[in-house]
């Protein structure tokens, strides 16, 4: 199921209103929120405040009904400003997560005359205006806008990057020391892996 | 800020810091002077040839009738007055010539800022300068060296960057776009075959180069440096131009380009060749976000 969660980055002071889907962890640094939880791929939201924990919480869809999950951080969360370590959201709730009020809305505000288009020359970003008229950014089609690098933004096979593109999980970049190395999961693939199967993938006869 | 008549007349450059609709609004106030200059300049051209035209036929047909008197005067003074007011007409024609500047610099920059606003706060500030001046010109000569065929005869080589577009875009990677163009010229005395020496020069343009710095945000390109070696098969330019160099640091990509001189002030050439320098970069850096997260 999709959310929307809205906040005020502390940082840009930017609001950011991300669709997004469960579950979702918060925290502070990208690389210690589990890409994965119980086999569904994790949506993380990295929040850089000193007040926020590395992995602060998860916020998963469970019985029908929204939970939030505190990892066991010092600060913990509160709910419409009532402390506590796990429970369940409804819409419009508001969470303290450091100094960070984000409000959860369960269904997307984006609604049908508001266009969701993913707009942006470089680099994509949701459009959000609530009409299409006279937008510079929407009307241009892929191939009027990338008539100039045919195959822009396509990683996949045969294009450039696309090694890196398939194994982009596999990756742990490291904002603080600017290491990129593999991920422990990835390390743990290998360590599960036999050696006869191990062997074999090298191609050793 | 408005552009100020005088001092462009003079040094012929637009220098600003200004946001999006500032920048648009100046490049339309200089398409309007450009276009009021050609137009004053066929204006005072016309005037120049008519009036010459009309004193020499004045001037015959004052000779023709030279046996009368007082019409044959009326006319020689009508045709020395046509004739005054046809030289007039060019030093007025000559005037504007300095207002008409060349179209494609500013067109090409317009379509360029417009490109680049996208993916720009509405209120970030473009930094531009965008200069008027021809290349081939005394302050832009960087050597003189000897003709290597024709004794006597020196080659000026020039380099002009008349254009410098600097900003930020959304996502804090900062960029910084130059064109500099480049011309050669030749000049010596060539004696003809009746004996006669003669000065003679003959200029051609060596093309244009375009420099792209694209200083990207670590925190979320960071990881641009795993693919450091591969990053150029990620760029791609359309034939009218080669890449001359590519560097990557830690902070930054930085895309060198040569465009081949028939394309060098070829409008849409050099716009496709900077829009595709931008999308290469790009290319890059959208592949070190997905690898960051």
């Amino acid at each position: 199921m999709q959310i929307q969660l809205s906040w005020i980055d502390p940082n840009t002071g930017n609001r950011r209103e991300p669709i997004l889907e469960t579950p979702v962890a918060i925290g502070r640094q990208f690389s210690a929120m589990p890409p994965q939880n119980n086999g569904q791929r994790v949506s993380r939201i990295a929040i850089e405040d000193d007040l926020i924990a590395d992995y602060h919480a998860l916020i998963d869809w469970q019985n029908q009904e929204l939970i939030i999950i505190s990892q066991n951080t010092p600060n913990g969360i509160q709910v419409n400003g009532v402390q506590l370590n796990n429970g369940s959201l409804d819409n419009g709730d508001r969470l303290q997560i450091g100094s960070c009020e984000i409000v959860v809305n369960f269904t997307p505000t984006v609604s049908s005359g508001e266009c969701d288009r993913m707009v942006g020359f470089l680099f994509k970003r949701r459009c959000g205006r609530t009409d299409r008229i006279d937008c510079p950014h929407c009307n241009p089609t892929y191939q009027e806008d990338y008539a100039y690098y045919s195959g822009y933004g396509d990683y996949h096979s045969g294009c450039w990057g696309s090694d890196y593109y398939y194994n982009r999980d596999r990756y742990y970049y490291n904002p603080e020391t600017g290491n990129v190395d593999f991920t422990e999961a990835d390390a743990m693939s290998l360590e599960n892996e036999y050696d006869g199967d191990f062997e074999q993938n090298m191609g050793a006869s | 800020m408005p552009i100020e008549l005088s001092q462009f007349r003079k040094n012929l450059l637009y220098a600003v810091q200004a946001p999006l609709v500032n920048v648009m609004h100046d490049l339309q106030t200089l398409s309007e002077i450009d276009s009021l200059a050609e137009r004053q300049q066929k204006k005072y051209g016309k005037q120049a040839l008519f009036s010459f035209i009309g004193g020499i036929v004045l001037f015959i047909f004052a000779i023709v009738v030279s046996d009368k008197g007082g019409i044959a005067i009326a006319l020689f003074f009508t045709t020395l007055a046509l004739l005054i007011f046809s030289i007039y007409a060019l030093v007025r024609r000559s005037k504007f010539k300095h207002l008409n500047i060349g179209n494609y610099r500013y067109n090409l920059t317009k379509q360029v800022v417009q490109m680049l606003a996208r993916d720009m706060d509405t209120a970030s500030i473009f930094d531009i300068n965008l200069s008027f001046q021809a290349i081939e010109k005394k302050e832009h000569l960087i050597s003189t060296n000897s003709h290597p065929h024709k004794s006597g005869w020196k080659i000026d080589s020039f380099l002009h960057e008349w254009l410098i577009i600097k900003s930020q875009f959304l996502d804090k990677t900062r960029f910084e776009l130059r064109l500099t163009g480049m011309a050669k010229k030749q000049y010596g005395w060539k004696r003809g075959s009746s004996g006669k020496s003669k000065y003679k020069s003959k200029s051609k343009s060596g093309g244009l180069d375009i420099d792209l710095s694209l200083t990207y945000p670590q925190r979320r390109y960071g990881a641009v440096k795993i693919f450091k070696n591969e990053i150029n098969d990620a760029i791609k330019l359309p034939q009218t131009s080669i890449l001359r160099g590519l560097r990557v640091t830690e902070k930054a990509i930085q895309i060198s380009v040569r465009l081949a001189p028939q394309f060098a002030e070829d409008e849409y050439a050099v716009y496709q060749t900077i829009t595709s320098m931008f999308l290469s970069g790009y290319q890059v850096l959208n592949l070190a976000k997905l690898i960051a997260k």
